[in-house]
């Protein structure tokens, strides 16, 4: 089967770059050096494995899964390729509120910061379901209303940054979305969501499938759509949320993760978003591997790397797309 | 199909699309739907198929109304082939048939062997069984509206509604695809089908219904129906009437 042998494969490659995602970096390990690490707890490299690298691999890879999970679902219901969730306005509303708290209340603990992006990504999708609920039957509207959104978001975003450039270094550095310093605390902001959603998304696999035909044929043969639209939306949105509350705006793994995934496996959902999820993990894992070896003992952010290689692929994407 | 449409006003934004439409449709005949472009065939189609609301108005289905019924029981009763269906990138005719049968199946889309068995005899009423494996963008325009139609039959209903099936075939194929309808018509199947070709409508329909301006202005058989005053008045078009010397219905030739 061919989901089998692809997944197979997939988490091959994610077992190889969990094992560089915990040996490389600042202090280099070597896997047997991992084995022993793990013995003997009073070491350093203890600290680094434990505390650093294991929660970063986990939060890497389940970022990378929901982003994914979140771009399959809106392109599913937007029914354009080019949909992902950063278009939904979601990103740059979550900025917006980081920024807004670094400003406002600079005396804030950090640890504020992933709740701030809670808010306002659930804020700026409830605006945007409100002004397009009449409007779902044109899901191109929703887009256009959350590219919209997303660009009057992120000129506040500007305009604050603009107008207190002392405050904003700690935004600017979140918003460049990064896995660095993230730790176990971050873990339940994200992994929650996941356990709930994942299995969510693959009950509504089937009635995604029939919703691909199109939303008059998908309502002849006995499907809620707005419904479907509706929940489905909510889900996308929330894993977005989500994921910009824990790392930041990492853009472009959901839009490449799901593209690969159908182009690998067709238009089936179970078995793309399966593949997408994987994908997802793998694209931000090895970004996060590449910026921080890449010139240790500094760490760039993974965003940059994530934007370096799904940039050129978003190009070739609109050069190839035929359908306009 | 016995279907009955009461007094039934559809608007599209703040355009009135249906005037208080009245019709009945009897068990078991191909009914053609006739009318000049924007007169509300469509609409009165995806009404009765409820993928529209509608302002006013009742319209019954087996004795039912519509809307008390769900999605899903309207979908078993009939189904609904438009006028340009989205084609899904990388689908087989196999799976696209399968679709049909998901009014009856679980939240999975899991297929039982009958389920199978439906979908296998769907493909071969419409001759494209021999396609099965083959992907939806590599047939043929009339291939594909086979295709469609295998999946409305895979649907199992007693009703059965299409929206200009034939407009964007060849003459043969469109020979083609009538004759399949007139087969499963004759095989008991109630079907409504907008067609623009008057002669066609004339050579294969029991029954016309002539739409204008949203409201019906004639129903009956072609003989009862077509006449050169009713082409003058609906279709604004000036032609004769003849006998069709193959099948003996009304042809009509416009004369300017």
């Amino acid at each position: 089967m061919r989901l089998m042998s692809v997944s197979i494969l997939l988490l091959v490659v994610w077992g190889l770059l969990v094992g560089l995602s915990l040996t490389q970096g600042a202090v280099v390990l070597s896997l047997s050096d991992i084995w022993s690490v793990w013995q003997q707890g009073s070491l350093t490299e203890h600290f680094v494995l434990w505390n650093h690298r294991l929660p970063r691999m986990i939060i890497a890879t389940s970022v990378g899964m929901s982003l994914a999970l979140s771009g399959c679902m809106v392109q599913s219901v937007v029914r354009n390729p080019l949909a992902s969730p950063d278009i939904l306005g979601v990103t740059s509303a979550a900025a917006l509120a980081v920024v807004a708290l670094l400003i406002y209340w600079p005396d804030a603990n950090v640890h504020w910061i992933p709740f701030a992006a809670l808010i306002g990504g659930f804020s700026a999708a409830g605006l945007l379901l409100l002004l397009t609920m009449k409007r779902l039957a044109e899901p191109s509207h929703l887009a256009l209303i959350g590219l919209a959104l997303g660009a009057l978001f992120s000129a506040v975003v500007d305009y604050l940054l603009s107008k207190y450039p002392l405050e904003i270094n700690g935004a600017m550095l979140w918003m460049t979305g990064s896995v660095w310093g993230r730790n176990w605390s971050h873990l339940p902001l994200i992994l929650p969501w996941l356990l709930i959603l994942i299995p969510s998304a693959i009950y509504l696999c089937y009635r995604l499938d029939v919703l691909s035909l199109g939303q008059e044929k998908a309502t002849s043969l006995g499907l809620k759509v707005t419904h479907l639209q509706v929940v489905t939306l909510l889900m996308a949105i929330a894993l977005a949320s989500v994921s910009v509350s824990v790392c930041g705006a990492i853009a472009f793994v959901g839009l490449v993760a799901p593209h690969i995934a159908r182009f690998l496996m067709g238009g089936r959902h179970f078995p793309v978003i399966i593949i997408a999820m994987l994908l997802g993990a793998i694209i931000l894992l090895s970004a996060d591997v590449l910026a921080r070896s890449i010139a240790p003992p500094l760490e760039f952010p993974a965003g940059i790397f994530v934007a370096m290689i799904g940039a050129p692929y978003f190009i070739f994407l609109i050069t190839r797309y035929k359908h306009w | 199909m016995h279907v009955n449409v009461t007094d039934l006003s559809v608007s599209y934004r703040t355009t009135l699309i249906l005037d208080k439409l009245n019709l009945s449709l009897p068990e078991g005949k191909l009914i053609a739907l006739v009318g000049p472009n924007g007169c509300g065939k469509s609409t009165l189609l995806k009404s009765i198929a409820r993928l529209l609301a509608p302002q006013d108005g009742r319209i019954m289905l087996e004795g039912q109304s519509i809307h008390s019924m769900s999605a899903k029981g309207v979908a078993r009763k009939l189904a609904l082939l438009t006028q340009t269906p989205i084609t899904p990138e990388g689908i087989t005719v196999r799976d696209l048939v399968a679709y049909g049968r998901a009014p009856y199946l679980n939240a999975f889309g899991h297929l039982s062997a009958e389920d199978k068995q439906l979908i296998q005899r769907s493909m071969m009423l419409m001759g494209v069984e021999g396609l099965a494996g083959n992907s939806l963008t590599q047939l043929s325009g009339g291939q594909r509206q086979r295709v469609w139609i295998a999946m409305a039959l895979a649907q199992q209903t007693n009703t059965l509604l299409l929206d200009e099936p034939t407009t964007y075939l060849d003459m043969a194929h469109q020979v083609e695809l009538m004759n399949h309808l007139q087969l499963l018509n004759k095989s008991g199947k109630s079907i409504l089908v907008v067609l623009h070709d008057l002669n066609q409508a004339c050579r294969y329909a029991d029954m016309l219904v002539v739409l204008k301006q949203g409201r019906v202005v004639a129903t009956g058989t072609p003989e009862q129906v077509m006449s050169e005053s009713m082409l003058q008045d609906v279709f604004e078009l000036n032609a004769k009437i003849f006998s069709d010397p193959i099948a003996g219905t009304p042809m009509c030739i416009a004369t300017q």
